[in-house]
């Protein structure tokens, strides 16, 4: 992190906290917290990476980030100014453009109607005002950085390419805009494994190649130190870990972090059959989720770089 | 270990506007009994497919053109209309892919269960009320959940009602087509380790479909790896870890995401 040190960060998250009010048709209306004190930053062309499983309000920061609602609390900033200060049209539009979403679903995020011609031309044509040849010419490179074959697709229709295919149009869609920030929420969790190495490879690629940045927001943390520098673990609208990726995975410390990666499948290891170590991971893993739940301590700094932030009086037991 | 599931020589064929597609051909394999046997492959390769017509539950346009599939001696293919129904989850249940979206959103889980049981047995609703509370208690779902309505529970709780229900008729085999890919990844690990508990349990075998190569590594007892329709390798699960024989089985295993290596 000691480089962005003293420039300004792309994007930085200032104890933001989202509560929202549901009001059913019935019942009673409630409150529910999505995320609470949620400060991260991110550089220039880095990538972070916030892990945590479903519920953990990790896709409620992204939404935070390209401005879908109103925070209560905390402040949005992009390029050290806060995003919600932003009134004209024009500054709008210019964030807009600036930080761009891939969404998890690569089948509902194309318009079924339309042509791939159509999604990435649109793209060109509203972002970047080009026209005639121009576009003829942009269309070809975007496909030709998403190692797509531009002959092939750009008459076909989402429905006739197959999901990593479709999640490489929607990272063109995103080249074509040419953003600095890109928030994706799960993109290759909804791809086959064999297929997901090469679409994080892409990213990658785009991160390296473009300085683009990557809000990179998974529930599998296997796959966050391919693509991002650093690691933050989310559990009940906290971040209770974070840090360099390879300081996270090398050596977590939280409890929560710990089940994180155990979880992950490693086929050196066989599932116990027997009732009780099968019950037991269970039993553990809903004791750590509920310690994890309580409003978490202060955080602490285990190596340069790497905070864990712990309830430590009901942590003996881990 | 006995053979409890025998396939032949196996080929599905779709009718399409352009001919014949042959799916999945030439399939071979045996399950024993409370084995796990590992079906893996990338998404279209045919696994889905297989699965289907296990239980004979492939519609048209597909069709089974040639081969034979013996489930605890009895001929699938050549069963009886009536004879299937009662055959289908009282011998081999399924699993779907996507399972928590298989439940009616509209009725509650108690009658859920009750549509099954009172199909396949002549219990009481009383009688299936206990049973359907018992069964929930096998997946660690507390019995008080029976009157909700699906969306009331989550993913992975859904998916345990989905197991719970193909556990309710103690069947032989079960047919797990993708049973937790939805779902993260802690949660993938629970229910996986309940299915391994029930099976110590009640002995049922297990035909896993997935295309997490390393998943079904800590699962199966033995693994095929299909390409385009045709197994090219099926081999003990230590061995296609350690050495695997054909070229896409390693293609496979480099494609994983895993912690250790970039």
């Amino acid at each position: 992190m000691g480089d962005t040190i003293n420039v300004t960060p792309l994007l930085e998250i200032e104890n933001v906290s989202k509560i929202f009010h549901l009001k059913p048709m019935f019942g009673a209306a409630k409150e529910v917290i999505a995320i609470r004190n949620v400060s991260l930053t991110l550089g220039k062309g880095r990538a972070l990476a916030v892990v945590g499983e479903s519920g953990s309000g990790k896709s409620t920061v992204g939404r935070a980030v390209t401005g879908l609602f109103k925070l209560s609390e905390g402040r949005v900033l992009f390029d050290g100014r806060d995003i919600a200060q932003f009134r004209r049209r024009a500054e709008k539009l210019a964030y807009a453009r600036s930080v761009q979403m891939v969404f998890q679903d690569p089948f509902a995020a194309l318009n079924p109607a339309h042509t791939i011609r159509h999604h990435i031309e649109r793209a060109l044509k509203l972002h970047r005002g080009l026209s005639g040849t121009a576009i003829e010419d942009a269309l070809l490179r975007v496909l030709a950085d998403v190692e797509i074959d531009a002959e092939i697709a750009l008459g076909k229709y989402p429905h006739e390419l197959s999901g990593g295919q479709r999640q490489r149009i929607n990272l063109a869609r995103v080249l074509a805009v040419g953003p600095q920030l890109v928030v994706a929420d799960e993109p290759t969790s909804m791809l086959d494994v064999s297929i997901r190495k090469s679409v994080l490879g892409l990213m990658d690629r785009m991160k390296k190649e473009r300085g683009i940045a990557f809000l990179y927001i998974t529930h599998d943390i296997a796959t966050a130190h391919y693509l991002a520098e650093d690691t933050a673990v989310m559990f009940a609208g906290q971040v209770v870990e974070w840090g360099p990726s390879r300081c996270v995975i090398g050596n977590p410390q939280h409890p929560y972090t710990k089940v994180l990666l155990s979880a992950v499948p490693d086929p050196a290891i066989r599932f116990a059959s027997d009732p009780a170590s099968g019950r037991a991971f269970s039993e553990g893993v809903e004791r750590i989720r509920a310690l994890a739940r309580k409003p978490a301590g202060l955080p602490v700094e285990i190596e340069p770089g790497h905070f864990v932030r712990h309830r430590f009086d009901e942590m003996d037991a881990a | 270990m006995t053979t409890l599931v025998n396939v032949k020589g196996l080929q599905v064929d779709f009718l399409t506007g352009k001919g014949l597609f042959t799916a999945v051909r030439q399939i071979d394999f045996d399950i024993g009994h409370s084995e796990v046997m590992g079906l893996a492959g990338e998404s279209g390769c045919g696994k889905s497919t297989i699965a289907f017509s296990l239980m004979r539950l492939h519609r048209p346009p597909a069709i089974i053109s040639k081969g034979t599939i013996i489930i605890d001696g009895q001929d699938v293919l050549a069963m009886p209309p009536e004879k299937l129904a009662k055959w289908r989850w009282s011998q081999v249940s399924m699993v779907f892919q996507s399972a928590m979206n298989s439940l009616n959103p509209v009725i509650t889980l108690f009658e859920q269960f009750r549509d099954m049981l009172a199909r396949h047995t002549s219990m009481s609703r009383a009688e299936i009320r206990a049973r359907a509370a018992e069964l929930l208690g096998l997946v660690g779902i507390p019995a008080a959940r029976l009157d909700d309505y699906p969306h009331q529970l989550s993913g992975g709780m859904r998916q345990r009602v989905v197991l719970a229900m193909a556990l309710a008729l103690n069947p032989k085999l079960i047919i797990m087509d993708e049973p937790t890919t939805a779902l993260d990844v802690v949660v993938q690990r629970e229910i996986l380790q309940e299915i391994m508990t029930l099976k110590a349990q009640f002995g049922f075998s297990i035909l896993f479909i997935t295309h997490d190569l390393a998943l079904m590594s800590q699962f199966a007892d033995r693994i095929a790896v299909m390409l385009k329709g045709q197994i090219v390798e099926v081999a003990p699960t230590a061995e296609i870890v350690a050495n695997p024989a054909h070229d896409y089985t390693r293609t496979l295993w480099d494609a994983m995401p895993r912690i250790g290596g970039v």
